[in-house]
């Protein structure tokens, strides 16, 4: 376990079962504990391992606040406590119920919203295609009847294509954007999840 | 041995050790450690009560690059107790020993 680790998990037992103040002293020798086994060369787990788990100190120190024995179970399992700890941090459940959020959402909201981005997509193109039509029509309108209308219906269909084309192009982008976005996030979560599990079993083969 | 029986032993080896001199919790724990296994999480929360009964006083050494170390003092009230912990030391193990040696004097 991290000094940190250790630490933190020490305070949140005594949490509001001491006064603050004296928790504060508590952790403050702990910490220099941890400081002077680092000099002596312990790496952090060890002197954590050498204490004891968190909770059992913390029930030491509240003992000693009580002046009698704490209630113990009878025939307590040795538990690993650091192992344990570390194991169900790494499960990381809250990251789990995102991920199966995230695969839901990529089920039921990704086919409609790349269908209305695609669709947009589609608007888009034929606006220009009408554009180009309008500007066959403005051409033979010039040939055929009156030079205002004419020029009117060149000017629409010039700026229908513009706006076709670059919606298009602005559309194809948001639908690149999207689509990657929702594969980083994807990956955010699965791989904190494949990380763990690969860590994990590192320590087992230990 | 039994833990009730065995911290009460470690609380006056602690106050022995640091009426030899004023140490630093983690001096403490490794003096002990080198006489007898223990554990180690067990000694900072009973350094915690003597000093909170008054059996020790505290005070704190700067050191360079790295906390301010916790020092244990023995005061008075300190001196006493540890007096009479060791009479009824005494007087115990003498009676265990007693009763040991009269086992063995019957086996021989």
């Amino acid at each position: 376990m991290t000094k940190l680790d250790y630490l933190s998990s020490l305070e949140r037992y005594l949490k509001r079962q001491i006064p603050e103040e004296e928790i504060y002293e508590i952790m403050r020798d702990y910490a220099e504990y941890f400081e002077d086994g680092k000099n002596q060369g312990k790496t952090e787990d060890e002197i954590s391992a050498g204490l004891g788990s968190p909770y059992e100190v913390a029930q030491q120190i509240l003992t000693e606040e009580k002046g009698e024995e704490p209630q113990r179970r009878k025939n307590r399992a040795k538990i690993d406590y650091a192992k344990m700890t570390r194991k169900v941090k790494d499960l990381n459940i809250g990251g789990f119920f995102l991920l199966i959020l995230l695969v839901f959402l990529m089920v039921i909201v990704i086919p409609p919203l790349f269908g209305i981005l695609g669709s947009a997509v589609v608007i888009f193109v034929c606006m220009a295609v009408a554009g180009v039509f309008g500007l066959v029509l403005a051409v033979s309108s010039f040939v055929f009847s009156t030079f205002w209308i004419g020029i009117c219906i060149l000017f629409i269909s010039i700026f229908s294509i513009v706006c076709g084309i670059l919606g298009a192009i602005f559309f194809c982008w948001l639908v690149r954007k999207c689509y990657r976005y929702l594969i980083e996030r994807f990956h955010r979560y699965t791989q904190p999840v494949r990380k763990q599990q690969k860590g994990e079993e590192e320590h087992e083969h230990i | 041995m039994n833990t009730q029986f065995r911290k009460g032993v470690i609380e006056m080896c602690i106050l022995a050790l640091i009426d030899r001199h004023d140490m630093y919790g983690y001096e403490v724990v490794q003096n002990i450690a080198s006489y007898t296994e223990i554990n180690e999480g067990t000694v900072y929360p009973i350094l915690r009560r003597l000093t909170q009964e008054d059996y020790f006083e505290t005070y704190l050494v700067e050191s360079s690059g790295g906390p301010a170390r916790k020092y244990y003092r023995m005061t008075v009230k300190g001196r006493g107790y540890l007096w009479s912990l060791k009479e009824e030391w005494k007087e115990f193990s003498g009676m265990v020993n007693e009763i040991l040696r009269g086992e063995d004097d019957d086996k021989a």
